[in-house]
């Protein structure tokens, strides 16, 4: 299984709340059989960004747990309509939500999912990420 | 060309650790630095500084959210942050090192 497939994309989409933005990271992780305990993954991910918030900028995060809940290591984006309030002083609207299994893994996972994080501060794939409107072309920008 | 060494690490290794030492290499390399990351990952550690890297280098950066081993960097000048700093100010940071702003580990 592919770390990231076109079924892990969601586009310009209209959430309000930082609870309902990893809520919906888990429904697409649901969909495509990556997660067998939702409840379990979502307090998983909150506890994480409860230790250092996941904000890299930009109105970029990350939320990302290593958890037992999770069957393959995956990464979801969701790019919002209007961005969401992610703390008190920093607001997200786009979603790089990274999910890994607790045990098990294979190291080349993690290495295409550091690489993916190193991508996520170039300008050139920034503009991709943020702007296309093709899910293909987003993936490639993420993945190539 | 002088050389900057760093550190990153994260608890759960798999986002934050990278992005710190992405955003350290590019910062070091935009003023002119030679800049080698090890990082502590859950893939394990991967670029390990050697004796010799730290020796020649000129700073260590400490980017961590986790505590990692610190006694190789005795005498060195050592800058501690977290990875979130790393990831937003790095470029900060870098001129830090560059006005010798640093105290001594």
């Amino acid at each position: 299984m592919e770390l990231v497939d076109e079924s892990l994309i969601a586009l310009d989409i209209d959430i309000s709340s930082k609870l309902s933005v990893i809520e919906k990271i888990a429904d697409l992780l649901e969909k495509s059989g990556r997660m067998k305990d939702r409840q379990q993954y979502i307090k998983d991910v909150l506890q994480r960004e409860k230790i250092v918030s996941t904000y890299i900028g930009d109105l970029m995060v990350i939320p990302h747990a290593r958890s037992c809940a999770i069957n393959y290591p995956s990464l979801v984006y969701l790019r919002l309509n209007e961005p969401v309030d992610w703390n008190p002083t920093e607001k997200a609207r786009y979603i790089f939500g990274i999910a890994v299994p607790a045990e098990n893994v294979e190291n080349i996972y993690l290495e295409i999912l550091s690489s993916v994080a190193r991508k996520l501060l170039d300008d050139t794939i920034k503009t991709t990420v943020f702007r296309s409107k093709l899910k293909k072309e987003i993936l490639v920008a993420l993945l190539y | 060309m002088k050389k900057i060494v760093g550190v990153t690490s994260c608890p759960a290794g798999i986002a934050h650790t990278y992005l710190a030492a992405e955003s350290l290499e590019k910062a070091g390399k935009k003023s002119g630095y030679l800049v080698k990351v090890e990082t502590e990952g859950a893939g394990g550690i991967a670029n390990k500084l050697t004796e010799e890297d730290i020796a020649e280098a000129i700073a260590v950066i400490v980017a961590a959210d986790t505590s990692v081993p610190m006694e190789r960097f005795h005498g060195k000048p050592v800058l501690s942050i977290s990875t979130g700093d790393a990831i937003r100010n790095a470029a900060k940071f870098i001129q830090l090192i560059e006005e010798g702003k640093i105290e001594i580990y």
